[in-house]
Formats: structure tokens, C-alpha cells, sequence
């Protein structure tokens, strides 16, 4: 293959032909694609894929001449894969969305307002949780209904820390650092498993949670980052994390809550952060070894707040382009999984009682079925303190993106490489770059 | 491309070695529908369709290395701004650095090992067979899949490897093997070896099988031990065959994303963030497509000038006369 | 064969059995831990052989059945993740995929690369590298414009968009290897038989496949290997379970909150078996045609 190269006329040959190739852009229509008039399309992170589909078939046989069309993405790629849909104009008309995501999407035209184009939306407002409600909010107005909301909480091992002759949970993070010492002197290698990937979404939600704890926030009513004061409750907690990975060696680090949970159940960890129902993945005596010792703690700090969030359905304005049946059907369908069918949350209350997730409608805390399904796992009236001192976050378009740049820079500190305060500084360096980009 | 007519010279001397003059119209091909319009229809359709994407795609990624394309930001022409970002950011050039170390790592250590395994295989002993057609699986299992099947292994707490080694009473608690730098980098390593091995040891196999035996006869008659054997006959024989594994690894280490993806996720830290994977968390995590796109166009770039480098190396005509 | 050393002897059975024991060690340990229960699974120091081991994962992936350690033990919830019994259809997805680039590489492949190295046609060389150059554009770089254009072919979650990117993918490499094969067999055969009146693609046909079958047949595994494993094409192209191939699968399982691991390693051992069907007496003929010299021309 030398002469391939050494050639020199090939090479010029080979030259020619490349910038041929490049000359003309190849340019493809589309063909136009016609639509059965009430097909809509349906796009979610998929989790429980059969309970979606199941009550997919329960909505279209109480709406006839509906069809759904279900797509469905991992996850952790779940942002770029809709962004992608959406820059390309892959037909979606209701899709999940997270609060992280909401003001971009919504910013981008992509997602609309529903009470643009639904007057029972209002209705809704005094039946969720206010941090729920605030989260689908995007410039004063409301994008979604709940598919689940929940809180991000602190979660022990209540047996370990009893044999360590811990009697009670820590309540700041002072404490969480004395009684790891504690259990580290004892032969535990890291009392405190940390949720951490480069690519996670809900690490900067699960940060969050833990700066409210502490009374604090990200970022000012003028969208300028709070981090960069180093008294600041979020530099503090970083400054925690950090220093609880590479000076005390209290902390591990794993990519998800599906290997934090079966981590969490060799006995080998006490203390974690994770969504709250991943307590009741660990208390489910199917899969975890340990279930039944694990415990729901106020998150420790002074306040004891913690991080609420809603994930919910938009509408697209995809939808909106295909006129008033499909919005209509796409309303039926966001109403039917999100909000009141018959007196009932009926779809939101399934997610809570068969996989133990939160919820925004707030009459389902008082639902004894729901009450009976959650005090199988966890202490009822802690979770309903908690959930009291819920709050959803300050919003910003660039955030979901600028979660994408805060993530690799938190694992360079926590892997000591950079300090915690270069951290923070360039942290805050890429939140003003995108600011200002933004706001031009 | 060149080595068409270069081979052909080389291959036929004699009465053929006119042929590149003669140009298409050689003895005994006139009679029937010219020889050319046959060539082109044999490779017009790979060649369309190649073109299509390739094209269509190459213009686009050029186009948007020099915008500015997020959903975001208003979409806009910068130039070569987002090339000069990269090269003056940190992180580019900590990911470059980690794919040069990587590389030079696995493409060493495949070729070492490959020759190890080759020679190994060449000798009788039972299990032979079976190991020559069992190494298919691991290259076999999708990177990707590759990727969480080592994750289990190496994980911390209830990993595979940290099981038995407790079981074993060798450590008392798990060890973060996937996440302290120096760990994770090594199991990165052992995990592309682990794919990619077998395929360079068949490779080697078949070049150490082509050496004539009489040349390690007449080389043990002249009284050369084993390591002087394959010093003379075995290396010197299997040399362009080495060039082609080590060019196809450079390549495979160079453009490696699904197991990073799926074992790593680049981290800790940076540690295991190599090029390509820095590449495609700046398109496809922070939506800059301008970025990643000119961060592709930089490694293909790159790639282009390993392998002129790495085909100055090869001894002549050695993919078509020497190997296999 | 000459006798050898006791020493030598041991160095060679011990060096295959720490070859064996890298190669198949993990595949030991996935079958392994299939038949694990869950709880057993996530034990540190390994506490595996606690309870019997049983094959209740491959009977809830094929039967939909709940293993019992979910009743038995009493479960609160349904958390299981039912997302496990989409691998079959996702190995049949993938196995479908691959065969027909496998098909198309060694169809189209062959053909051209018999051009490329025997015909003389205007533009042989440029076309040539412009063809094996086009692999060395990174996929993170293609992959948007590829889908745009599956895309606007309404090809979105379809087979075809993904045999026809991976085919794109693999042709250049079979291309490349094909080519370079087939200027190694002797110019004279084929010389002779035009001679004698045969047309280019019957001597293609009555003489260059059949000495190039094991190189052939080689490039067509790697075709498949590649379409079989591919993840990043499969993800952004696969919207709905029915289609998606199983790296897909098994990447948004190992993400997925409801995951048991010991479904997972279940999953991962039935996507070996299309390997076992197809590839073994693949590789077999190839590594018998590749170790046997028969490669060369």
C-alpha cells in the first residue's frame, strides 16, 4: 500500500476526488409523509416499557379513534436523542420531558405551553405540589402535567450505623463526615456510595438537593452562579464532596443508581444520595439482600430542604403544526396520564404503587392505597416532612447544558486532578459563557 | 489509486509489464463490451452508495465545524474559531494526550502479545483448536457489550473481581478499581486488549505459518538457538504482517468510543477520556456540534497522517507480495 | 515433529491456560452469574453459591414467567425490569442486520474489488481511495448527517436504514481487503481464460471466488461483527422496541433503575449464541484458510 501514497499523481488523484466529493452537497427531499389524522406519537425514556404500553391501550379504548405510536430512548441519552428528533423534525407530538430540559426545549420552540391551548390546565395548579407545578413552568406559564415527581433524598443503612453504636442519622454534613470516620475505623473501606458518571443527568439535580439541605441555591434571582463564593452553601458542599473522595476517603464513587443499589446491599456502604424511590428499590426483598434496613434521613444541613422535581409530558409544537384534532387528542392523552380521569390520578397513582414513584398531585398522599404501598418501604410521615421542604430549582436554558460541562469538572475535582476551588471557579467560568451567549 | 498499476508491474513481469501502457486495450479483451464499462458497473453500486453518505456527510461536517450549532445559541458562521477553541482548551488537550498514551500503549502491548500468541499457536498441543476457534468470542461481543460485562467485573463493592479477590482473603474491602485513575486507565487497557487480541494473533498466526520451515532447518543446522531463530527468520518474515495489525489497532485505539462509553464514561475525571469519546460528549452532551464536529475533522485529519507515516514504513509491495 | 523439552512443554501449557483463562474468563463468569440469584449476585465477599443456582432469568426472558425469588420473597411491587424480554427479538434484530450487510458486503464487495484490482476503467484510482478514505471520518462525525439522510428516505426505524449505514461502514474495509486479495492471485490464470473468450464475470465467477472464498467469507464475519455490535447508529435509529438491535437493548438495560443484573448477564449470554451459530464455522473455515496458506494465491 505504499505506492498508494508515494505516488504522486495518485495522490493528487486521490485529492481531486475528495474536494469533487465535496462540491456537491447531496441533497435529499423528503418524501411527504401523510398521517392517519388521530395517530400520535409518543416519545419517553424507557422505563417500564410494558405499564406505558398497557396504559396506552387503556387511554385509546377510552378514546376511540386515537392511536398512539410509542418511541422510546435509554435515559442518559434521552436529551441528545430528542434534540436530535427535534432539530431533524422526526414527527413527536407528546413526549416526557425533565425539568432540566423544559426551558431549552420550550426556549427552542420545540415544546409549547399547554394553557396556550387547554383551560383545564389552570385547574391543576392547586392539585400539585407548588415545586412541582414550578418546575413544568417556563416564563409564567405551564408546559406539562406530571408523568412522576419526586424529591431527591438522603438515604442509610439503619443497621450498620446501629452496630457502630450510631443511634441516630446524620443531620449535617459535619455529621456525615464524623460518623463515616466512625465506620471507616471500624473496616469500612467508603461509608458513603456518591451517584456520579461524566454523563449523568441527575447528578447536578442530586448536588442540588444537597446544597438545599444546606439552605443554599445554585444560582441568584438574576441567574448568576452562586458557587463562586466559596462561604456559599453550593462551594461548601463541593467543597464536601471533594474533600470526602480525596482527603478522608469516605466516599466511593458508582455511575448509577442501578449499580448504587445492589452496591448499597453488600453491606459495604451507609450513606447515599439518590431519587427517592430508589428506596423502594432497595427495600424490595426481590433483588436487595439487605432489604428492610434502609431509611429515609431529613438531608442533612441547616435547613433540611431538599431538591423536588417534576418529570412530565409536553406537547409539541409538531403537534400544534397538525392542527386542532391532533392538539385535541394530544390534550385528551396528556390529561388521561397526567392529570384527573374520573376522579382519579389514575395513571400517576399506578406509578406510585407498583413502582414506587413520587408524585406531583398532591390528593394522592392522602390515597390509602398509595399510603399503604409506600409505608412498605418507607417511614410515611418522614417522607411527607420532606417532601414539605421540597423546592424545585432556578431556571435557566442553558442548564441542561451547562450540566454537561459541571459534571466532568466535579469528577476532575473529585478525582484530584483540579482543586475544589478551580473547580468552582471555571464552573462558574462556563455558566457566564453561557449566559452570556445566550443573552447575547 | 496507485497501487493498482504499481501491483500489477510488480506482480506480472515479462510480456505483461506493458500493460500500463497499453492502457485498457490489451490483447484478447477487444472482442466483447469494453472492459471498462464492466469495471464500472462492478463498482458503481458500492461506489454510489458510499459517495451518497460520504458526501452528504463530509459537507456537512465541514459546514458546521465552522458554525456555531447548539440549540441555544442562534446559529451562526465563525470561521475557524471552533478549531482554535479546541486547540487552545484544556481539555481537548488532555483527551488528545490520553488517546497519544493510550494508543502507544495498546498498539505495543497487541503486537508483543499477538506474536506471543501467534508463536504459541503454531506449536502442537492439545486444546490448540479449540483455543484457535474460541478466541472468536471476545471479539465477537459487541464493544459495547464488552464494555458492561468488564463494568460488572471491575466494579467496586459487588464487582466479579472484587468478590473473588474477598472471597479469595486477598483484600478485606472492594476496591475502586473503575474509579482511581491509575485503575481505571489500566482496566481500559485490558478490556481493548481483550477485544483485539484475537484478531491480531490469527493475523500473526497465519504470517508465522507462511515462513517456509526449511529456512529454521537450515538456521539449526548453522547452530542459531531459538531466539536467534526468530530473530533472523520469524520476525524479519512476519514484519509486514506486524505493520498491518499495528495500522488496523492504531486505527481501532484511535476511534474507540462504545467501550469508554460503556466502561468509563471517560472518568474518573478525565483519566479514560480519550479523543474520540471527548468528541463525541462535546457533540452529543453539550449539543456543540460546530466543536465536535471540528474536533472529527481534526482526527480524521490525524489518522490520514499516522497512516502515510506507518505506510513509509512498509517495506515495498509488502501488503500484496510478503504477508499473509 | 521433533520432540520437545520437558520445560518447553510447560511453558507452553501454562501459557494456554492463562490465554484461556483471559479469553473465556469473563464468558465463564456472565454464564455464571445468570444463573445467580439476584440477591446473591451483589454480595461482597462473593456469597454466589448461597442458594441453588437456577436458570429462572432465561425462563422469565422467554416465558415472561417472574422468577420466584420475586413471589418468594415477597416483593412489594412489579419492579422488575420487563425490558429484558426485548432481547430475543433484539438478537433477532441484530442477527437479521448483519446478515443482510454480511450479504451485501460479500455480493457487492467481491465485485468490486475484483474490478478494482483486474479491470482498467477511467477513474479506478481516484474512485478507490475516495472509497477507502471515506472510513476515516470518525462515526461521531457522520453520525447526524447519516441520520438526516435516512431520515429524509423515510427510512426512520427501519431495517434498511440501518443495513445501509452499516454497509457504508464495512464496504470500504472488505474493499481494502477483498482488493488487495485478488491482485495477489496470478495475473496468468485469468489472462489465459480471457483468452480462451471468458468474460470478466465469469472468470469472477469460475475462478476469483473460488480462490478467494476464505478471504471473502473473512471480510463478510468482520461485516457482520461490526453490524452486529454497532451502538451508536442502532440508538439514534431504533425508536420502537420491536426494532431495536441489542446493543440497544443491553446499553439502555444496564441504565435502566428496575435493571437485575442477573437478567442482564442472562441477555448478554443468549447474544453470544448467533455468534456460536454463525460465526464459528465461519472463523473455523477462515482460520483453517488463513493458518492453512491457502490464502495466498
Amino acid at each position: 500500500m505504499r505506492d498508494l501514497i508515494s505516488n504522486r499523481i495518485d495522490r493528487r488523484k486521490l485529492l481531486g476526488g475528495t474536494a469533487a466529493a465535496m462540491a456537491a452537497p447531496a441533497l435529499v427531499r423528503a418524501p411527504q409523509r401523510v398521517r392517519a389524522q388521530e395517530a400520535i406519537d409518543f416519545t419517553i425514556w424507557n422505563y417500564a416499557e410494558d405499564i406505558v404500553q398497557e396504559n396506552i391501550d387503556l387511554f385509546q379504548q377510552a378514546n376511540s379513534g386515537v392511536t398512539v405510536n410509542l418511541s422510546s430512548f435509554a435515559w442518559p441519552e434521552f436529551h441528545t436523542t430528542m434534540v436530535n428528533r427535534f432539530t431533524s423534525g422526526t414527527p413527536t407530538d407528546v413526549t416526557y420531558n425533565g425539568g432540566n430540559w423544559l426551558e431549552e426545549f420550550a426556549a427552542a420552540g420545540w415544546v409549547v405551553p399547554l394553557e396556550d391551548y387547554f383551560d383545564w390546565v389552570a385547574g391543576y395548579q392547586d392539585l400539585v405540589f407548588p415545586f412541582a407545578w414550578q418546575d413544568m413552568t417556563y416564563q409564567g406559564k405551564v408546559y406539562g402535567l406530571p408523568y412522576y415527581s419526586d424529591i431527591i433524598t438522603f438515604m442509610y443503612n439503619e443497621r450498620i450505623l446501629e452496630e457502630a453504636g450510631i443511634s441516630a442519622p446524620p443531620t449535617t454534613w459535619d455529621e456525615v463526615t464524623e460518623q463515616s470516620l466512625i465506620l471507616k475505623e471500624a473496616g469500612m473501606a467508603q461509608p458513603f456510595v456518591y451517584e456520579f458518571s461524566n454523563t449523568l443527568p441527575n447528578v447536578i439535580e442530586a448536588f442540588a438537593s444537597m446544597v438545599f439541605g444546606r439552605g443554599g441555591e445554585l444560582i441568584d434571582e438574576e441567574l448568576n452562579p452562586l458557587w463562586t463564593d466559596p462561604e456559599s452553601p453550593a462551594a461548601q458542599q463541593f467543597t464536601w464532596l471533594v474533600n470526602a473522595k480525596t482527603q478522608d476517603d469516605i466516599l466511593t464513587i458508582m455511575d448509577h443508581e442501578s449499580t448504587i443499589a445492589p452496591a448499597m446491599n453488600t453491606g459495604q456502604h451507609a450513606f447515599t444520595v439518590m431519587y427517592n424511590y430508589m428506596l423502594a428499590d432497595l427495600n424490595n426483598a426481590a433483588t436487595s439482600a439487605l432489604a428492610g434496613e434502609f431509611k429515609l434521613a431529613l438531608m442533612p444541613g441547616e435547613t433540611h430542604e431538599c431538591y423536588g422535581f417534576a418529570k412530565m409530558y409536553n406537547m409539541t409544537q409538531m403537534a400544534v403544526d397538525r392542527g386542532d384534532a391532533i392538539v385535541e387528542a394530544s390534550g385528551n392523552f396528556i390529561q388521561y396520564f397526567g392529570g384527573e380521569v374520573d376522579g382519579t390520578f389514575q395513571v400517576a397513582k399506578r406509578w406510585a404503587i407498583d413502582q414506587g414513584l413520587g408524585f406531583g398531585q398532591i390528593p394522592l398522599t392522602e390515597d390509602p392505597e398509595v399510603i399503604e404501598a409506600f409505608s412498605q418501604w418507607i417511614d410515611v410521615d418522614l417522607w411527607r416532612e420532606q417532601l414539605g421542604l421540597a423546592r424545585a430549582r432556578r431556571q435557566a436554558i442553558w442548564y441542561g447544558i451547562f450540566a454537561e460541562s459541571f459534571n466532568p469538572l466535579l469528577g476532575q475535582a473529585l478525582n484530584g486532578e483540579i482543586t475544589a476551588e478551580e473547580a468552582l471557579q471555571a464552573a462558574g467560568d462556563e455558566w457566564n459563557s453561557l449566559k452570556e451567549q445566550v443573552q447575547g | 489509486m496507485g497501487f493498482g498499476e504499481r501491483t500489477v508491474v510488480n506482480r506480472t513481469p515479462g510480456d505483461n509489464g506493458t500493460q500500463p501502457q497499453a492502457g485498457a486495450g490489451s490483447v484478447g479483451r477487444a472482442r466483447r463490451s469494453p472492459d471498462w464499462l464492466t469495471g464500472v458497473i462492478m463498482v458503481a453500486p458500492v461506489a454510489l452508495l458510499i459517495a451518497v453518505f460520504f458526501v452528504y456527510s463530509t459537507y456537512r461536517a465541514v459546514y458546521q465545524s465552522t458554525r456555531i450549532e447548539s440549540p441555544i445559541f442562534k446559529p451562526r458562521f465563525v470561521g475557524l474559531q471552533n478549531y482554535r477553541d479546541l486547540l487552545d482548551g484544556r481539555f481537548f488537550r488532555q483527551a488528545s494526550e490520553n488517546s497519544l498514551v493510550f494508543v502507544f500503549t495498546v498498539v505495543p502491548v497487541l503486537l508483543v502479545l499477538g506474536v506471543l500468541v501467534a508463536l504459541l499457536l503454531n506449536e502442537p498441543f492439545r486444546g490448540n483448536t479449540a483455543l484457535r476457534i474460541g478466541m472468536i468470542l471476545p471479539w465477537a461481543l459487541p464493544a459495547a457489550v464488552a464494555g458492561l460485562v468488564w463494568k460488572w467485573i471491575f466494579l467496586d463493592s459487588w464487582g466479579a473481581l472484587n468478590g473473588i479477590l474477598g472471597r479469595l482473603g486477598v483484600i478485606d474491602a472492594p476496591i475502586g478499581f473503575l474509579s482511581q485513575s491509575r485503575w481505571a486507565k489500566l482496566a481500559v487497557v485490558v478490556v481493548f486488549v481483550w477485544t483485539q487480541l484475537p484478531l491480531a494473533s490469527i493475523f500473526l498466526l497465519a504470517a508465522v505459518q507462511s515462513i517456509s520451515p526449511e529456512l529454521y532447518e537450515a538456521a539449526e543446522l548453522d547452530g542459531a538457538g531459538a531466539l536467534g531463530r526468530f530473530r533472523t527468520i520469524t520476525l524479519p518474515g512476519i514484519r509486514p504482517m506486524l505493520l498491518i495489525v499495528a495500522l488496523f489497532e492504531l486505527l481501532m485505539a484511535f476511534t474507540n468510543f462504545d467501550l469508554v462509553y460503556a466502561l468509563t464514561q471517560g472518568g474518573p475525571g478525565t483519566a479514560t477520556t480519550l479523543v474520540s469519546y471527548f468528541a463525541w460528549a462535546e457533540s452529543f452532551r453539550k449539543l456543540n456540534f460546530g466543536a465536535g464536529a471540528a474536533m472529527a475533522i481534526m482526527i480524521a485529519i490525524a489518522a490520514l497522517v499516522v497512516i502515510l507515516v506507518l505506510m513509509r514504513a512498509m517495506p515495498k509491495g509488502a501488503l500484496v507480495d510478503d504477508s499473509q | 515433529m521433533k520432540r520437545r523439552g520437558r520445560g518447553k512443554s510447560i511453558l507452553i501449557y501454562s501459557g494456554a491456560l492463562l490465554l484461556a483463562l483471559f479469553w473465556f474468563g469473563p464468558f465463564v463468569l456472565v454464564m455464571l452469574a445468570s444463573a445467580i440469584p439476584e440477591v446473591n449476585l451483589t454480595t461482597f465477599p462473593a456469597k454466589w453459591f448461597r442458594d441453588p443456582l437456577n436458570l429462572q432469568t432465561y425462563d422469565y426472558i422467554f416465558t415472561g414467567k417472574v422468577p420466584e425469588s420475586y413471589e418468594q420473597r415477597g416483593a412489594l411491587r412489579s419492579m422488575i425490569s420487563s425490558e429484558v424480554r426485548d432481547v430475543p427479538r433484539a438478537i433477532g434484530n441484530s442477527f437479521l442486520v448483519a446478515t443482510a450487510v454480511m450479504l451485501i458486503n460479500v455480493v457487492f464487495g467481491s465485485l468490486s474489488s475484483y474490478a478494482y484490482a483486474r479491470i482498467r476503467f477511467p477513474g479506478r484510482s481516484v474512485l478507490f481511495s475516495f472509497v477507502l478514505f471515506s472510513r476515516l471520518i470518525p462515526t461521531v462525525a457522520v453520525a447526524i448527517p447519516y441520520y438526516l439522510i435516512v431520515q429524509r428516505l423515510d427510512l426512520i426505524n427501519s431495517y434498511w436504514a440501518l443495513i445501509l449505514i452499516y454497509s457504508v461502514l464495512t464496504l470500504p474495509f472488505t474493499t481494502l481487503v477483498l482488493t488487495l486479495y485478488f491482485r495477489g492471485i496470478p495475473e496468468e490464470i485469468d489472462e489465459a481464460a480471457q483468452i480462451e473468450g471468458a468474460s470478466h464475470w465469469r472468470i469472477l465467477r469460475d475462478i476469483g471466488i473460488p480462490l478467494a472464498l476464505p478471504s471473502i467469507v473473512g471480510a463478510g464475519l468482520f461485516a457482520f461483527m461490526l453490524s452486529y455490535g454497532e451502538f451508536l447508529f442502532g440508538l439514534f435509529i431504533t425508536t420502537t422496541r420491536e426494532r431495536r438491535t441489542l446493543p440497544v437493548v443491553l446499553g439502555g438495560l444496564s441504565a435502566n433503575t428496575d435493571v437485575s443484573w442477573n437478567m442482564v448477564m442472562a441477555a448478554i449470554t443468549l447474544g453470544t449464541i448467533p455468534t456460536l451459530l454463525l460465526a464459528f464455522p465461519v472463523w473455523r473455515f477462515m482460520v483453517r484458510g488463513l493458518t492453512s496458506g491457502a490464502v495466498r494465491g
